[in-house]
């Protein structure tokens, strides 16, 4: 592992146990994510996508196998610890925006600098700063329901980048919206990766996934390339 | 955060949680109604006591002060002998009884007789007319009803007799007594007739001259601390009577009503486990709705026990918002049942079941604030037991 790697995962597992029997979500996935980096990945429904996200972005552990984040070996962090993991550095963006209804923009965008501790004005200008970003400035006082659904996946981004993650994480961030507004949100990723932000996607849009560096595919639990 | 986050939560649903708040509150008011009425005739009759302001009652042995018209004898003996004790600052005799009242020509009725000297009144407050004078020995005072039952006003003669002549309807060997004022006398049943004079009349009256007999002595003392040392020295020393200071009356009185306080920690315990139901269910069944943004605010970087903490203040904010209606509603529930139950029999005018006290409010509020904190344990679980990345999966496939 290289200074830059921020994220590396070695034969990474992942198996749920069901009623039925055992589902093997992953199976023995490698894959390094570098300071700078932008990668997408495609594959067919439940191939493992997002379970792969989830394990990069801390959000759940490998069954087997090794994950570093940030240097830090996944499988000893406590639950806190990864907690605090996402927070500081990991942007979540999902498909559904998920963004609190009974919230405006700018109270959606302003949750992770409360969480993190952010003095009230500094919350608020980061908040007018990151919602300038994605173009939101006149929106900042309208609650989800207000919003078109590009407009919701733009605070929902703004509201990933609120902590200045080193990782942006998005899936299938264009899922719910129509072309013309996924080419703009495909744009404004661009414009992150550009400006810095490390980026991995999962996503079943072609032309999403074509602009990232290093688009990668899965299938059966499986990465089909980039091995590191 | 957590406080901003439950406020918003909450009223997202805003009819429904508003329906909640109220039904909180009315399962509060029960409690809050409850606490008043488990101490409410005890609290009530310490005011009174502690408003006629004698910390010692003696009465004839083994009984509570009026409540029969027993009488000890050489009453104002035993009153000098108590005064001598330097801790005593005045003892003054009371002497109560029925006996018969009637306006010339008219038939006469049952009433009470109080017999004190002044400046001891304390029984009777004037509404109309003058109060008793020392040298007052044919002067009276009545209450409302007997001045209402016999069309007295002041002035005008009554006459008291200790019996009287039903088949003649006349009172034996009557007494007059001119009425000085009209009062309303603090432990007269709603329905009861009164009249006051100096003890010495009343004695008469009531044939306990040569006895010198008396009802109950009341005495003021120097330092109220003292009260139960010195009612028990009257007791060892006194064979004929009993001692009460004002808390061992009102232990007495409260052992008495034993099924009062049980009655109302009956209703209470329902309340506070209406209360903790009430709340439990609307925030779980707010949290079930919103486990989605739970595992995302999860995502985001919010600690788990933060979103513990948010669903525990969700249901304490619940009951927060309740207050006003639990002690509005409770305070108008409690007057309407008051006005109900003091129109029983044998309740003194100025006693009162519901009492409203700082200690009935302070445990109403604990009791509610504890059955918020208890309502949100099981939601708070549930919200510590939320994986992350299934429910988000589960959400999005949703």
């Amino acid at each position: 592992m290289t200074a830059e790697t921020l994220v590396a995962g070695r034969d990474l597992t992942m198996e749920y146990r069901l009623d039925g029997g055992v589902i093997h979500a992953l199976r023995g996935v490698s894959l390094d994510l570098s300071r700078g980096d932008y990668v997408s990945i495609m594959g067919p429904s439940g191939c493992g996508k997002s379970t792969l996200l989830h394990l990069i972005g801390a959000v759940d552990v490998p069954t087997g196998g090794t994950l570093s984040l940030f240097g830090r070996e996944a499988a000893t962090l406590r639950d806190s610890e990864r907690t605090a993991l996402r927070l500081r550095h990991f942007g979540f963006v999902f498909q559904r925006f998920f963004l609190l209804p009974m919230l405006t923009a700018a109270e959606n965008v302003a949750l992770p600098l409360m969480e993190a501790g952010v003095s009230r004005s500094d919350r608020e200008r980061r908040v007018r700063e990151v919602l300038d970003y994605v173009g939101l400035t006149a929106r900042l006082g309208h609650k989800p329901g207000q919003l078109s659904g590009g407009e919701q996946q733009r605070v929902a981004i703004a509201r990933a980048l609120a902590n200045r993650p080193e990782v942006l994480l998005a899936d299938e961030p264009t899922g719910e919206l129509d072309e013309s507004t996924g080419t703009t949100i495909a744009t404004l990723f661009d414009r992150l990766h550009a400006d810095g932000t490390t980026i991995a996607l999962v996503t079943h849009n072609a032309e999403l996934a074509s602009r990232a560096r290093r688009p990668l595919h899965m299938r059966d639990g499986r990465l089909l390339e980039d091995r590191p | 955060m957590i406080a901003f986050l439950a406020r918003r939560s909450l009223f997202r649903h805003r009819t429904r949680t508003l329906l909640g708040i109220a039904g909180v509150g009315i399962a509060g008011a029960l409690l809050l109604d409850m606490q008043m009425l488990s101490r409410g005739l005890q609290t009530s009759l310490r005011r009174i006591l502690h408003d006629i302001g004698y910390e010692i009652r003696v009465t004839p042995r083994g009984t509570l002060p009026f409540e029969t018209e027993a009488t000890f004898p050489d009453g104002h003996a035993v009153a000098a002998a108590i005064a001598a004790d330097a801790r005593v600052a005045r003892v003054a005799p009371v002497l109560g009884g029925t006996v018969y009242v009637a306006r010339p020509g008219a038939a006469p009725v049952a009433a009470f007789v109080y017999g004190m000297d002044p400046p001891t009144e304390a029984l009777w407050r004037v509404s109309t007319g003058r109060d008793l004078a020392a040298t007052d020995s044919t002067a009276a005072i009545v209450s409302q009803v007997l001045a209402d039952n016999l069309g007295l006003a002041i002035g005008d003669t009554v006459f008291a007799s200790r019996g009287h002549l039903p088949q003649l309807g006349m009172l034996q060997s009557p007494r007059g007594f001119v009425v000085a004022g009209i009062a309303t006398f603090r432990f007269d049943l709603r329905t009861q007739r009164s009249l006051a004079l100096l003890t010495k009349p009343a004695q008469s009256l009531r044939g306990e001259r040569e006895r010198d007999g008396l009802s109950m002595l009341v005495v003021r003392l120097h330092d109220a601390a003292t009260s139960d040392a010195v009612a028990a020295m009257i007791r060892d020393r006194f064979p004929t009577v009993t001692a009460y200071s004002v808390p061992e009356i009102l232990a007495t009185v409260q052992g008495q009503l034993a099924y009062f306080n049980l009655f109302s920690l009956v209703l209470g315990s329902v309340s506070v486990v209406v209360c903790v139901l009430l709340v439990g269910t609307i925030v779980a069944l707010s949290l079930g709705e919103r486990l989605g943004e739970m595992a995302i605010l999860r995502a985001i970087g919010l600690r788990r026990r933060r979103l513990m903490a948010l669903v525990m203040v969700e249901g304490l904010l619940l009951v927060l918002l309740s207050l006003p209606i639990a002690f509005g509603a409770g305070h108008i529930i409690a007057l309407w049942l008051d006005d109900i139950l003091r129109r029983a029999p044998s309740i003194p005018n100025e006693m009162h079941f519901f009492v409203f006290t700082p200690r009935a409010a302070l445990r109403t509020l604990g009791l509610m604030l504890a059955a918020g904190t208890l309502a949100g344990v099981y939601p708070a679980w549930l919200m510590s037991r939320l994986r992350v990345a299934p429910t988000l999966h589960h959400e999005v496939m949703g």
